[in-house]
């Protein structure tokens, strides 16, 4: 991380924004495995600075898309976390009004399109948005968040392509885990950097260290500045890692032991922890009441969510169809 | 209130675990994620994390027992606190 030119404001949103994900996930973790919460689920937990990073260079009339794991770019989007736990716990209340799940979490008000559970199919989404953005003269933005596994579907490459050839203001962004699923990237694709796949497209490629927000947010920025320019798309690779399971039940047992150790030394909220405390830039004491603060709210958010009311059976013919986002 | 730590849902078919090892003894202090104990489905062996943050009060079984999903193995709270029999 380089020389600091930005207000503490700033920087604590990020760290709070980061932590507000690690514990909204830690906390619906401990209740599934409780057995409090049905159903299954992807969670984020070691990959909140490319949600936060990429989110806080965009507006809140942008748009994006996300996957089967898409808690943290909720989050990030600002989704408000009572509707997401709402909808987790199948409420009226929830964000989908209940019928969505973990995986089709999302709010139009907010910019963030439900979330599409079938790898890769959100990115064509984010790519028609995008050019309805450029039809409609309207200086906004699309981002398609997608893990590695997700670039060698067709959709990416036909996404892709389009969103090249017509310039369209589009973000493509992959969070290259090293796994889909319990398969290492090097296994299934044969570029030594998935940003690389740019090339044959003639679009710019940028890998980035994904568990830096603040290097994330620089890259964002001015991929998003591209995209309103009406430069068109960008595809930027996130370094990350997962640090929990792919999904619930999943113990991990593919990732070998000393990588995961290495992992959890560059997760991200503790070296970010560690920058703006080892730069004077804040105190720990600080940081550690923004955690007690959060920890606080999301109880109350779960106690809430615990409370709503179910829908009822006749809701499921409701919202079949939409006239226009 | 002591809170009990049962055995999660570990996947479609499995029923039961071994418990491999454990990983706290009684009296040690336990944060929410903690491994508890090591355990043994018929197709891996995983951590099972605690649900509940204080002191480990009480185990219910030994190592190499094989028991049931949900079911109660220990208890975790406060020092001192009374668990059920
Ligand atoms: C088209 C399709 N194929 C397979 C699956 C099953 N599946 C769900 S997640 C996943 C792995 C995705 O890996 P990646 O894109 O790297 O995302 P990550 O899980 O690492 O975030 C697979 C194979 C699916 N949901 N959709
Ligand atoms: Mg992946």
């Amino acid at each position: 991380m380089s020389d600091n030119k930005y207000s503490l404001e700033f920087l604590l949103e990020m760290y709070r924004k980061m932590v507000l994900i690690r514990q909204f996930e830690d906390r619906v973790k401990f209740l599934f495995l409780e057995g409090i919460m049905p159903g299954t689920i992807h969670q984020c937990q070691g990959q909140e600075a490319s949600a936060v990073g990429v989110c806080m260079a965009l507006n809140e009339d942008d748009v994006i898309t996300s996957t089967h794991r898409p808690h943290g770019h909720a989050i990030a989007k600002g989704v408000s976390i009572q509707s997401m736990m709402d909808e987790l716990f199948g409420k009226i209340t929830g964000c989908c009004k209940g019928k969505g799940g973990s995986m089709h979490i999302g709010d139009l008000d907010k910019g963030m399109i439900p979330a599409v559970a079938i790898v890769g199919g959100n990115i064509p989404l984010a790519t028609g948005a995008a050019l309805a953005f450029k039809m409609r003269k309207e200086k906004r933005v699309a981002v398609s968040f997608m893990g590695d596994g997700a670039t060698n579907e067709g959709a990416f490459h036909e996404a892709v392509n389009m969103g090249a050839i017509w310039n369209l203001p589009v973000l493509y962004v992959v969070e290259n885990n090293l796994y889909g699923a319990s398969t290492p990237v090097g296994m299934v694709v044969r570029t030594k950097n998935i940003s690389d796949r740019a090339a044959i497209y003639d679009i710019p490629g940028v890998t980035v260290d994904g568990n830096d927000p603040i290097a994330v947010y620089e890259a964002a920025q001015e991929a998003v500045a591209r995209a309103r320019r009406g430069e068109g798309p960008t595809l930027l690779e996130l370094m990350t890692y997962r640090i929990t399971g792919h999904s619930r039940r999943d113990p991990a047992l593919y990732q070998p032991k000393d990588e995961k150790q290495r992992a959890k030394e560059n997760e991200p909220i503790g070296r970010f922890r560690k920058y703006l405390v080892g730069n004077d830039l804040t105190s720990a004491d600080v940081l550690d009441k923004i955690d007690a603060e959060i920890e606080e709210e999301i109880e109350k958010v779960v106690v809430q969510a615990q409370k709503a009311a179910d829908p009822k059976p006749e809701d499921a013919l409701e919202d079949m169809f939409v006239e226009s986002i | 209130m002591a809170k009990e730590i049962k055995v999660p849902d570990l996947g479609v078919n499995v029923e039961t675990v071994v418990i491999l090892k454990w990983m706290k003894e009684v009296g040690d202090e336990v944060k929410m994620g903690d491994v508890l104990c090591e355990v043994e489905t018929d197709k891996a062996a995983t951590d099972l994390e605690s649900v509940a943050k204080g002191v480990l009060l009480k185990k219910l079984f030994d190592e190499g027992a094989e028991v049931e999903k949900d079911t109660v193995i220990a208890y975790v709270g406060e020092a001192g606190e009374a668990v059920p029999e």
